[in-house]
């Protein structure tokens, strides 16, 4: 979209005054492979294209989105956007720096469009039979492969005007193992703001067969005991963690609603000394990367929590203003649907000293967690609840027997401040995380960490167990 | 909007036919208003409005979909190569079929003209008293974080090359609210919604009372030990589990062996006292339309009689699997997405116990506020394993709130626990349940 268009619209959208405009205009191209039951059921494909204009005055926002970009119908956006929040005069629009801010993806990078139909359906085939081929007691195999490639044009009553365009791809497997009745799953996941190089890279047949042996493996699991138990997390399990538990409790609009523990807080001991917490949307290739966030800012690392110390919140522009302080780089978006809010994007424990085999040896009795479910989290008061799909239990200083069906309970900051133990290790997981409706990619991870005590909910509740305090 | 749907569909469907292959194609429309006000100012005033087309070709049986935003002839005319383009790589289906024509469709009422008729101003209003009402309940509500007035306006054209042409519209609204309640340096939040197909119907004093009353009951919970406890799970719980249950009644499900009541038609599953309904066709019902997305006629069909699971949930390939009609169970998310098994209106029919006596019968008991975690329940083996909160019931009287605790037990062991069904159904969104009493579930604390 030509630059003239752009200021155009910026004029409409505060000719009736406010304090900031900005545009988003999105053309992307998805499309996706789904086989279950050995066959490839669903293949999809699509083009979407649309724009979202944002008048903010104050702390009010005004936000308008249309999927239609003939001329008229991105006036009439821009009009609608100008007359919802404000009754005044016009705001001046600083003129659009002549050359955009640029960023594209690596020459030496495969574009999803590059890759025929029939190769990607190769791999969707070949992770199917890995996965397979790991058992018999193998019931069922489902493999996703997603790829996006996603165009912006940004631009903002600053004079501000970047483009941006950049790959994504996802791939899933999930594996049903049975025996004599009982059923269990498996499941692996790859992903990264990348080309198509990304399914190589992250070992993608091997993921499969890993998928398969889990669901395997817990097919001997033992039901989880309850109570109140020493956890270590591996550095496998990924760090949802300390997304859920604690990064949500970070982004400043939640801060400033009075909806986070970590309110007032900046300066203060939140978690273990031995806990430190950074937000870096500048990691090569990860699943939450990006070189500009939603709103044409430039990612950055932000250190959140040092040492134990609470030293910075996530920022967007808008709730920056409201701190005097600069956006970090996390105003986010799902798409031109969506008004940008402050978000996570890759999100992690720093690693520290220890040895994650001698975290486990020095542990008298509890549960080892190498994969994470799904979780949920109260961020008022930072309760947490996390599936866990598969653990294993730890008694003196071994690892003894796998478990199923567990679950942890427990409070974010009180979490955190119970690390006891950080490995020197760092593992990765990926997920879409859901706020406010929208949905946007992000990865998260940790070290091999030791909490002190955690509630184990498990299907096998001892009579007497729990109520020690 | 009509005409620029139809028109467009008919522009995809006639490139697509030259093609020999079977074509449908689905165009949807979505406007969308919200205001969402915070201290009694507007903080986000959103308005949109979207269209685009998804096409399905079933080429000898061997499926392609494509979608585009993009309705100029030049998009459409890719948009259909692309969908017959994937469809060479996909195995043959012998279960794909697209509705025939000349089905009957009910004469429903989706449209409230008076939606649109009424000033943003005066939705804003609407919004604006709720937040005040909220606040003034309790003094100990402390914030309301947000309150919400929501329209949306939806059209859907559906034609095929079997004959079928349809389009209707359906517009609901809503009002929301997120409040905060303090207390001794307890903080603790409360929702509630209220969804409309009637401009009129919609209550603000009623959604204000109720997510001011969620947040306070909350407050200053304590924790409980582990024991075995009957349960009443609140409306608002209940419809929870109902959704679960809707996963494990989806024939595709059945079929892959992903849900437990696989072999379980005619068999008792739950307790007597215990029946669910899916009905599209209800009056003033969220999700009630007069066709599914691929265009085949609402209906009305009990999935649980009386405690025995009389059938599952069906669109045209699954029902074709199964040699049955299809039950119009097809729903997209958008023009974005292939057709997946979804319910309509679904509602646990109501009992015969009022609320107040499923608590009055207790000697000891947990009333069920919250559950967390849902999704994570296994819809195969049917255990699950979830975040509870809720206020413990002794002597027959609520007493003090609890949290942290976990409910741990099976799908089908729970349903057929059921000893109570409460006498009145409420409705969040498309699903409507009363309250549900269960004998005994295990209630792990800390």
């Amino acid at each position: 979209m030509e630059a003239a268009v752009l200021e155009r619209l910026l004029d409409l959208a505060l000719q009736k005054g406010g304090d900031y405009a900005d545009i988003y205009v999105e053309y992307k191209k998805n499309s996706g492979i789904w086989l279950e039951e050995d066959r490839v059921e669903k293949i999809h494909s699509g083009v979407e294209s649309g724009l979202g204009i944002r008048v903010i005055k104050a702390r009010q926002t005004a936000y308008v989105y249309t999927s239609d970009l003939s001329p008229g119908a991105l006036e009439n956006a821009a009009r609608t956007a100008s007359q919802a929040i404000n009754r005044s005069a016009a705001s001046r629009v600083i003129p659009l720096a002549v050359t955009a801010v640029k960023s594209s993806p690596p020459l030496d990078s495969l574009a999803p469009h590059q890759v025929p139909w029939s190769h990607k359906m190769e791999q969707v085939l070949a992770a199917n039979q890995a996965a397979r081929a790991v058992g018999p007691a193998i019931r069922q195999v489902s493999v996703a492969l997603a790829d996006l490639e996603k165009q912006v044009v940004f631009a903002n009553s600053l004079g501000e005007r970047v483009e941006d365009s950049f790959n994504r791809i996802r791939g899933m497997i999930n594996v049903i193992a049975g025996r004599n009745g009982l059923l269990q799953t498996g499941y692996e996941s790859v992903g990264g703001v990348s080309g198509w190089e990304l399914l190589d890279e992250q070992h993608w047949e091997e993921r499969a067969r890993k998928a398969a042996q889990l669901a395997i493996n817990m097919l001997s699991a033992q039901p989880a005991p309850a109570g109140r138990m020493p956890v270590i997390l591996s550095a496998q399990a990924g760090g949802t963690m300390v997304h859920e538990a604690c990064g949500h409790g970070l982004e400043a609009d939640l801060v400033h609603k009075g909806l986070s523990v970590y309110k007032g807080k900046i300066g203060q001991t939140v978690a273990s000394p031995l806990v430190t917490v950074i937000d870096d949307a500048t990691l090569p290739q990860r699943y939450g990367s990006y070189v500009f966030d939603d709103e044409g800012t430039a990612a950055q690392a932000t250190g959140l929590i040092e040492n134990g110390r609470l030293v910075n919140y996530l920022y967007d522009r808008m709730t920056a203003a409201h701190d005097k302080t600069g956006s970090t780089g996390n105003g986010r978006r799902e798409s031109y649907q969506h008004k940008p809010i402050p978000r996570m994007s890759n999100t992690f424990i720093a690693p520290g000293k220890d040895h994650p085999q001698e975290i486990i040896s020095s542990t008298d009795r509890g549960l080892l967690v190498l994969k994470m479910g799904g979780g949920q989290v109260n961020t008022i008061n930072g309760d947490f609840i996390f599936e866990v799909s598969e653990a294993y239990m730890v008694e003196a200083g071994q690892v003894t027997y796998p478990v199923r069906g567990a679950t942890l309970t427990g409070n974010g900051p009180k979490a955190l401040q119970d690390v006891d133990r950080v490995g020197c290790d760092l593992g990765f997981a990926i997920g879409v995380c859901g706020k406010d409706g929208q949905g946007v990619p992000v990865s998260d991870a940790q070290p091999t960490i030791r909490i002190k005590e955690l509630t184990v909910g498990g299907t096998l509740v001892k009579p007497g167990s729990g109520a020690r305090r | 909007m009509k005409d620029m749907l139809k028109s467009a569909a008919y522009q995809a469907l006639n490139y697509a036919l030259k093609s020999g292959a079977e074509v449908e194609v689905y165009a949807g429309s979505h406007r969308k208003l919200q205001i969402e006000v915070a201290q009694g100012r507007v903080e986000t005033l959103k308005e949109a409005a979207e269209a685009g087309l998804g096409i399905r070709i079933v080429n000898s049986g061997r499926l392609g979909f494509a979608y585009t935003s993009d309705l100029k002839p030049s998009a459409l005319r890719e948009t259909v190569d692309t969908a017959l383009q994937t469809s060479g790589y996909m195995s043959a289906d012998p279960h794909l079929n697209l509705t025939p024509a000349g089905l009957i469709y009910p004469r429903l009422d989706t449209y409230d003209a008076e939606i649109n008729r009424h000033p943003i101003e005066e939705k804003t209003a609407l919004a604006q008293q709720a937040e005040k009402m909220a606040r003034a309940a309790d003094r100990r509500i402390s914030m309301v974080e947000r309150s919400g007035y929501e329209e949306n306006e939806f059209g859907v054209a559906i034609v095929n090359s079997r004959g079928v042409d349809v389009y209707e519209r359906g517009n609901y609204c809503s009002l929301y609210l997120y409040t905060l309640a303090e207390q001794d340096g307890d903080a603790q939040g409360g929702f509630a919604s209220m969804s409309r197909r009637s401009y009129i119907d919609l209550d603000p004093e009623r959604v204000a009372g109720e997510a001011a009353c969620r947040a306070l009951r909350s407050l200053k919970a304590r924790g409980m030990g582990s024991k075995k406890l009957p349960c009443v799970f609140e409306p608002y719980v209940a419809v929870k589990l109902l959704g679960l249950l809707a996963r494990m009644a989806d024939a595709e499900a059945v079929f892959k062996g992903k849900s437990l009541l696989a072999d379980k038609v005619d068999r008792s599953i739950a307790a007597e006292c215990f029946s669910v309904l899916d009905d599209a066709t209800l009056d003033g019902g969220l999700a009630t339309f007069p066709f599914d997305d691929e265009g085949v006629p609402a209906q009305r069909h009990i999935l649980i009689d009386r405690g025995r699971l009389k059938g599952f949930l069906y669109d045209n390939q699954a029902a074709h699997r199964a040699g049955l009609p299809s039950t119009g169970h097809a729903r997209r998310m958008s023009f974005r997405s292939l057709p997946s098994i979804s319910p309509s209106n679904l509602i646990i029919q109501a009992g015969n116990m009022e609320d107040k006596k499923m608590v009055g019968d207790l000697p000891e008991g947990l009333y069920v506020t919250d559950l967390m975690g849902l999704h994570t329940a296994n819809p195969v083996s049917g255990d699950f394993s979830l975040g509870a909160a809720g206020i413990l019931i002794q002597k027959g009287q609520l007493t003090h709130p609890v949290r942290g605790l976990v409910i741990a037990g099976n799908m089908i062991e729970m349903l057929q626990n059921i000893d109570a069904v409460g006498t009145e159904v409420r409705f969040f969104g498309s699903r409507g349940a009363p309250g549900l009493r269960v004998a005994s579930l295990s209630v792990a604390g800390s």
